[in-house]
């Protein structure tokens, strides 16, 4: 598996606690574990991320949506898109 | 700046050079209240003349006129008119202008959630998606070729989240909307930037892909990302929980 393109080989971080849509409210999209997990942004505006749980298991919380608990593997958080169909462009949806 | 100097800046809304009436009444249907327009078009320039232009419309801001659709279609600008309608956004142009219902899709399959203890439990995924669409020469009536009056449909997929059961609108693209398939069209809204996905899962807008051992993710091309949007059939198969 490779998910390092020529441009990006950015390295990891190393937290518990991690707000998954950075410039997004504080309280939205939060993820925690008692662990340690590996973070590390993908793409520029830093809302493409890749996920890597080793131990345990780790909590994402909303203050409308229902928790989602994600368990050892390794995953990627991406944002939902809308398009503009008055200037043709696509952009992410921020709830 | 006086006020009569202000009055007469060039004021520019998406490139498009706007009266400053009309400029302010699209900044107000947007960001709503002063305090969001400033943090996120003035405060980002750090400009002294941007300053003292929020200053002046910021007198004004309680007095400026909320947009309808019944405004923009007032407008023989076209090109105003368009950026009208973008101000006035999805939810209100489709609820305003009676949509025709293109397709009903609902995604019943078995997925899981979890219990207090962190336990995955299972739990039956029941999404209802819609997919509308607005003819362009609707929006558009004094436009005389057909191919530019279909060009400018919109289409647009009603959602709901599955755990407030509040109502989402997301403009998609023609080319997908014409599909006629409102499973296709909530798809393409969900793009991954790796090949193989294991799975997925949606906590509104956010969406959590695992990736499986054969997953790479796509390489740039020109200096760009590239991601793939999803079928209808791939969102089906893939999907394994929604919150």
């Amino acid at each position: 598996m490779s998910t390092e393109t020529k441009e990006a080989k950015k390295v990891f971080g190393s937290t518990r606690e991690l707000l998954l849509t950075p410039g997004g409210a504080d309280n939205k999209h939060i993820m925690k574990s008692s662990q340690y997990f590996e973070h590390r942004p993908l793409n520029e505006d830093g809302q493409l991320i890749e996920l890597k749980i080793m131990k345990g298991e780790a909590v994402i919380t909303h203050d409308e949506h229902d928790k989602v608990v994600l368990t050892k593997g390794h995953y990627v958080k991406a944002n939902q898109v809308e398009f503009d169909p008055f200037d043709n462009s696509v952009s992410y949806v921020f709830d | 700046m006086t006020k009569k100097e202000f009055l007469k800046q060039d004021f520019r809304v998406e490139g498009v050079s706007v009266s400053p009436e009309d400029a302010m009444r699209m900044w107000k249907k947007i960001h709503k209240t002063y305090d969001n327009f400033y943090e996120q078009i003035i405060k980002p320039t750090n400009n002294e003349f941007m300053n003292e232009m929020a200053m002046h419309i910021k007198k004004e801001w309680d007095n400026v006129k909320d947009i309808t659709s019944t405004d923009a279609f007032a407008l023989k600008n076209v090109e105003l008119r368009r950026l009208y309608f973008k101000a006035i956004g999805v939810i209100e142009m489709f609820k305003e202008m009676e949509p025709t219902l293109v397709d009903t899709k609902t995604l019943v399959k078995n997925g899981y959630r979890w219990d207090e203890n962190n336990v995955k439990v299972p739990y039956e995924i029941n999404d209802k998606y819609e997919l509308y669409k607005i003819d362009g020469c609707r929006l558009y009536p004094e436009e005389s070729s057909s191919w530019r009056s279909d060009n400018a449909t919109v289409y647009a997929v009603r959602c709901w989240c599955s755990t407030t059961g509040r109502e989402y609108w997301i403009y998609v693209p023609r080319n997908v909307g014409e599909e006629g398939n409102a499973l296709n069209a909530i798809a393409w809204t969900v793009r991954l930037n790796h090949t193989y996905p294991k799975s997925i899962i949606r906590q509104g807008d956010v969406i959590l892909y695992e990736l499986s051992s054969k997953s790479e993710l796509l390489e740039k091309r020109w200096g760009r990302e590239q991601f793939h949007h999803l079928t209808g059939k791939e969102y089906t198969d893939l999907i394994i929980a929604t919150t």
